[in-house]
């Protein structure tokens, strides 16, 4: 990469493995957003052009017309600020609720989170103390916490991929038992540190969980085990 | 209610713990378990002689180990399931059903709660599913740690997937089980590619142990003294084209893609099958259970 200049926008390359989804309603409040202050935030890119942070902005500022992208080389020593003189305190002010809310608009794309995350674990890159502490070792996939910190599912499909499917399972199960889903969700989950296991176990006692070491999630109370223990099926039929 | 089809569990060294043997006495629902000769003894010692089978040797010379370790290493389960798979055929059967040794219990999965099966209801379910359809070639219940109960979006059933440690088989399809690893994995993907469906079902639910914690079985044969690596290696080397190698909390894992099949491999329903919108109990009924 040419030190120090200005390069044509479409010379950067989105990062094929980007684990954050930005859904179209993002990518527009992000264009609207530069429409209407122009371009502020920097993006981060590699020593090849592909944009390692940035890849939603990079997407709307091309909707929106910017045709070009002021390069500032850095080593990681310092902070690169832009500076937007022509910015009003007002422009400021709402620049820095739009600048915020794009964020928030977008979500992970679990299966390249889980991938990125075991590479870069295998290469010796601790990322939880970047705040990924709750997905690390911890089975995300399967895990009911995936709804509640903003992930999908795999299996969760959007109504648009599930037209895509051959099959439908709830008009195919028809003339079958009784399935009846229903959407029960969790209230909130949360990480209980213990220093020994003597208060790890005065904690289970207390509120009378049955843990083992395998054991990663529980619910209070322990409504699953105990409706397992009162009952069963059993036909009347021969 | 019983199965329509013959239920068969290959098992070794597991004569004492036999979970899955265990779970279907106590569901009153008939099987066979094949074992080698040479436990034989063993397992007649708790289990009624006529449900035990003894593995013909021949299946383990002839099978397709899918490496060059031939004998030398421990075959793993394939060979003994294509000796269920000939035997349930001069039975006469046209399906049959072959589990895993470290099943401890069923569950049927409705209303958001996963309760225990206490007879064989399930399995004819399952199979009745099955024979509604001209194309499906293999189906069996998902693990039940694998179901979250409180979500509206499990479905009821799965489909175009892998189907693992309970299987319920066409025997007419030209397939056969092969390699020393993830058998379950390459018939999946030999029968979908191939054009077959799989039915995955999560109203009903197998509680297998986890894989690696039961004495006996692969753990002894493969993961303590290998890890999982060649494992998951194999099925990279047999179905590149869907397969890749990941490492996975702490050990290696292969993860397949079967997205394209959910799009392509589209159910063929029987001509002279109709479908109401009225559900079938097939009688089942909760009851209270005294003794779990």
């Amino acid at each position: 990469m040419p030190k120090d200049l200005t390069i044509g926008i479409d010379e950067l390359i989105p990062d094929p493995k980007n684990a954050r989804r930005h859904s179209s309603k993002n990518i527009g409040a992000i264009e609207s957003s530069i429409r209407a202050f122009g371009p502020a935030r920097s993006i981060v890119i590699d020593g090849n052009g592909v944009v390692r942070a940035g890849n939603g902005t990079l997407e709307a500022a091309k909707r929106a017309g910017v045709k070009n992208v002021r390069i500032v080389h850095s080593t990681g020593e310092e902070l690169v600020a832009v500076v937007r003189d022509d910015l009003s305190d007002i422009q400021a002010a709402a620049y820095a609720l739009a600048d915020n809310r794009t964020t928030d608009m977008s979500e992970w794309d679990i299966k390249e989170l889980n991938l990125a995350i075991e590479e870069l674990s295998l290469q010796g890159m601790n990322l939880e103390t970047f705040g990924f502490e709750p997905f690390i070792n911890s089975p995300v996939i399967q895990s009911p916490y995936v709804s509640h910190v903003g992930l999908k599912h795999p299996d969760q499909e959007s109504p648009k991929t599930e037209e895509k499917q051959a099959n439908d399972s709830e008009s195919e199960w028809r003339s079958m038992p009784e399935f009846n889903q229903k959407e029960d969700p969790v209230y909130r989950s949360m990480i209980v540190h213990f220093a020994n296991n003597q208060d790890f176990t005065e904690f289970c006692n207390l509120l009378r969980l049955k843990v083992t070491d395998r054991t990663k999630f529980t619910w209070f109370p322990d409504r699953e085990r105990d409706s397992r223990k009162l009952k069963g099926y059993k036909s009347d039929e021969p | 209610m019983n199965p329509r089809f013959p239920l068969y569990i290959p098992s070794k060294s597991r004569a004492d713990s036999r979970p899955t043997s265990k779970a279907l006495e106590c569901m009153g629902v008939p099987y066979y378990i094949v074992v080698e000769e040479s436990q034989y003894v063993d397992y007649c010692a708790v289990i009624e002689k006529k449900k035990v089978l003894v593995l013909d040797p021949e299946y383990q010379r002839k099978y397709n180990t899918c490496d060059d370790y031939g004998l030398t290493k421990s075959i793993g389960p394939g060979a003994a399931r294509n000796f269920i798979w000939d035997h349930s055929i001069s039975l006469g059967y046209p399906w049959h059903w072959v589990m895993d040794d470290n099943i401890k219990s069923f569950m049927r999965l409705c209303k958001n709660k996963k309760i225990l099966m206490y007879d064989g209801t399930g399995f004819r379910c399952m199979e009745d599913f099955c024979l509604r359809y001209e194309n499906i070639s293999m189906a069996g219940p998902c693990y039940a740690m694998f179901v979250v109960a409180n979500r509206l979006s499990t479905p009821a059933l799965v489909f175009n997937t892998r189907i693992y440690s309970c299987n319920l088989i066409r025997n007419d399809v030209p397939f056969r089980w092969r390699g020393r690893y993830n058998e379950d994995t390459d018939l999946s993907l030999c029968m979908l590619k191939a054009g077959w469906c799989t039915v995955q079902f999560n109203s009903f639910l197998q509680d297998k142990i986890e894989t690696q914690v039961v004495k006996g079985g692969n753990t002894e044969a493969f993961y303590v003294g290998e890890g999982t690596y060649p494992k998951s290696k194999m099925q990279v080397d047999l179905h590149p084209d869907v397969s890749r190698l990941v490492k996975k909390f702490g050990r290696w894992h292969h993860h397949v893609d079967y997205s394209s099949f959910k799009k392509t491999n589209k159910l063929i329903r029987k001509a002279d099958v109709v479908i109401t919108g009225e559900n079938d109990e097939y009688g089942l009924r909760l009851i209270e259970v005294r003794h779990v």
